[in-house]
């Protein structure tokens, strides 16, 4: 059973006038508890893929259906309650508020929530715990390395216990030493339940995941599940056309 | 964590611009303060002055020429010999309009004006009533007064002086009055303290000197009342309901003071409204830039699940916090400056002055404004795209 599941999508931009075509009719399952590579060449459409199945870029034509929930047929402010439940969102730069201490930050999903102070302390504690950078809760942002603040951008993601996380290039800014700690530590997420949709150019990140998505051209090229780091079979659900 | 507790540590991380608002919207509040509040206070003071010493209504007899001034009005007549006189069922009217009116409070007193003789040099004489006279008038300064002290005649300084009348009265130096047909000589007299008034060229007798009863020409209406309008109100009252007779306020200084005040009110009203079309642009165009530095993080935080709403909240609430702190420092320092400026106008009469009224007014309409003004940055930043926003992450 798919957990997510495009039909048909379809993005194009309008770039000064000319219609520039960022996905073709895109057909794409995904079910629960995988971990997903998105690669391909720059400008190839990935990152618009993330984003139409982060329920944030409504795509020009087509459905894309989350949990059987048809996700852009809801308003904007149902799709943000939706991502509030279901998504965690880590991007290249980790964009950690500079004003707030690294469990202010992890709490700040949580502002928006019924949670008390203290409930949403413990919560971001824990999840600070999980990433192991409790001992650091205090300090803020400019007082943390790069693989510290994209572990604080994770805690931050999952403090909501979302099922979905979506990561563009998380390991883009990192040296190889900490990029590979990043996808440790979502490769445990990932084998804690939660779906990880992952954009990359990191081709290390293939030991992690357990399917590999290219595209290119807007089309999905190849569609490939793995396992143990090897390539497990071939297996194109739906090929753009 | 809360939205507000992001409003304020984003406004702490943005010190410079938030003290900058804070800096802008203070000054402006104080000013507006320091306006109202002068303003205010020359208002009460005015009020205060009138409800104190009243104001003074004159009441003459209605006629085409001109012959006769006194005290800053003029007396009716083709001569003033032929004595146009206010009837005295005109003067009943004027009484009971005086007395039906529950806002002012007031003495009549009628008065006779007419020329006469005072040590032989001519001049208005005013037949009077001396002890109302005192009582209305307490500028005089004329104390410890007793039935038997009571003077007949009351001369002016100015008049005295000219006509080397002297300061005291004394035994044997008789003061001699010419008028009509009547002569008058008495010892009972005191002159005036200079008043810088109609009043200091004027010879007052008392009327229980006269034996024969004289036409009225002039009534004198010391009414205390709230405020102007009242006064204004009563003048309109009167001439509507005894259309022979002319009323008219002398309030000499009082009037002056009015015409200050209105000319002040108008200046205030223009500089607040400009302060409040600048302040709109303050504070509208610095949480515009302030918007346009965070779409990053208005970004991150609509993945994480904030609704429009949320964001629009942090805006408004980090201009309410901004507000708050101004409408602080305002009132503290608004007050300080506001009473110094007070003290400075007017000296040993100034007395401690804190609006409550006006600075709740300023506290109230201040916000609103505050909040208007942050409302297209807060609409900006609500809708923006959050895909844009976090293309340009």
């Amino acid at each position: 059973m798919s957990f997510i599941q495009l039909s048909n999508v379809n993005k194009t931009y309008n770039l000064k006038g000319a219609s520039v075509t960022a996905l073709q009719t895109t057909n794409l399952k995904i079910a629960q508890g995988e971990f997903v590579a998105l690669m391909g060449p720059s400008g190839s459409g990935k990152s618009t893929l993330l984003t139409i199945m982060g329920t944030l870029n409504p795509p020009s034509s087509g459905t894309l259906l989350i949990d059987e929930i048809n996700i852009y047929q809801l308003n904007q402010e149902r799709r943000a309650d939706f991502r509030y439940m279901y998504t965690g969102f880590v991007f290249q730069q980790m964009h950690l508020l500079n004003y707030l201490t690294a469990i202010e930050n992890v709490m700040v999903p949580l502002a928006v929530s019924k949670y008390s102070r203290a409930e949403q302390y413990k919560m971001a504690e824990a999840v600070l715990d999980q990433v192991g950078l409790l001992k650091k809760k205090n300090r803020v942002p400019s007082e943390l390395s790069g693989g510290e603040q994209q572990r604080v951008a994770i805690a931050r993601a999952i403090v909501n216990k979302p099922p979905i996380i979506f990561a563009d290039e998380p390991t883009g800014s990192l040296d190889t030493k900490t990029g590979a700690e990043i996808l440790d530590l979502f490769k445990a997420l990932n084998q804690s339940g939660q779906t990880i949709i992952m954009v990359t150019h990191n081709p290390e990140t293939l030991a992690y995941v357990s399917r590999t998505i290219v595209i290119r051209d807007g089309v999905i090229e190849s569609d490939a599940s793995q396992s143990n780091g090897d390539l497990h079979s071939q297996d194109v659900l739906v090929q753009g056309v | 964590m809360r939205l507000y507790d992001i409003a304020y540590r984003s406004l702490l991380q943005r010190k410079g611009k938030s003290t900058f608002l804070i800096i802008g919207i203070s000054l402006g509040l104080i000013t507006i303060l320091t306006l109202i509040s002068v303003t205010q206070f020359l208002e009460d003071s005015i009020d205060q002055s009138l409800q104190e010493h009243g104001a003074k209504l004159l009441v003459s007899p209605k006629a085409e020429d001109i012959q006769l001034s006194f005290n800053g009005i003029t007396i009716a007549g083709d001569r003033v010999q032929e004595h146009i006189d206010i009837s005295l069922e005109s003067i009943n009217k004027i009484q009971d309009i005086l007395d039906e009116n529950t806002k002012v409070s007031g003495t009549l007193i009628q008065k006779t004006v007419d020329l006469g003789i005072v040590a032989d040099d001519e001049t208005i004489i005013v037949i009077t009533n001396i002890e109302q006279e005192i009582a209305a008038n307490p500028s005089w300064a004329i104390r410890n007064l007793t039935a038997n002290t009571l003077p007949s005649i009351i001369v002016g300084q100015q008049f005295a002086n000219l006509n080397h009348i002297p300061l005291a009265s004394k035994a044997n130096e008789l003061l001699t009055i010419d008028f009509q047909s009547i002569q008058i000589q008495t010892d009972n007299y005191i002159v005036l303290d200079n008043q810088g008034t109609e009043f200091d060229r004027l010879v007052l007798v008392d009327y229980k000197l006269i034996d024969t009863s004289l036409p009225i020409n002039v009534l004198d209406l010391h009414v205390k009342a709230s405020n102007m309008d009242t006064v204004s109100k009563l003048v309109t009252s009167i001439e509507n309901q005894v259309p022979e007779v002319h009323a008219s306020v002398d309030l000499a200084t009082l009037e002056a003071r009015q015409q200050l005040f209105d000319e002040f009110k108008t200046y205030t009203t223009f500089t607040i409204v400009t302060i409040v079309i600048v302040g709109l642009f303050l504070i509208s165009t610095t949480m515009m830039s302030s918007v346009n530095e965070r779409i990053n993080e208005f970004g991150i935080i609509r993945t994480a699940g904030y609704r429009k709403k949320h964001i629009a909240q942090i805006v408004l609430t980090e201009t309410a916090f901004l507000y708050l702190a101004s409408f602080t420092i305002a009132i503290i320092v608004g007050l300080i400056v506001t009473n110094i400026a007070l003290y400075s106008i007017y000296g040993t009469a100034y007395y401690l002055f804190i609006p409550l009224a006006t600075i709740l007014l300023i506290g109230v309409l201040g916000g609103v404004i505050s909040l208007i003004a942050a409302l297209y940055p807060a609409m900006k930043a609500a809708n923006l795209d959050p895909i844009e926003a976090v293309k340009k992450i």
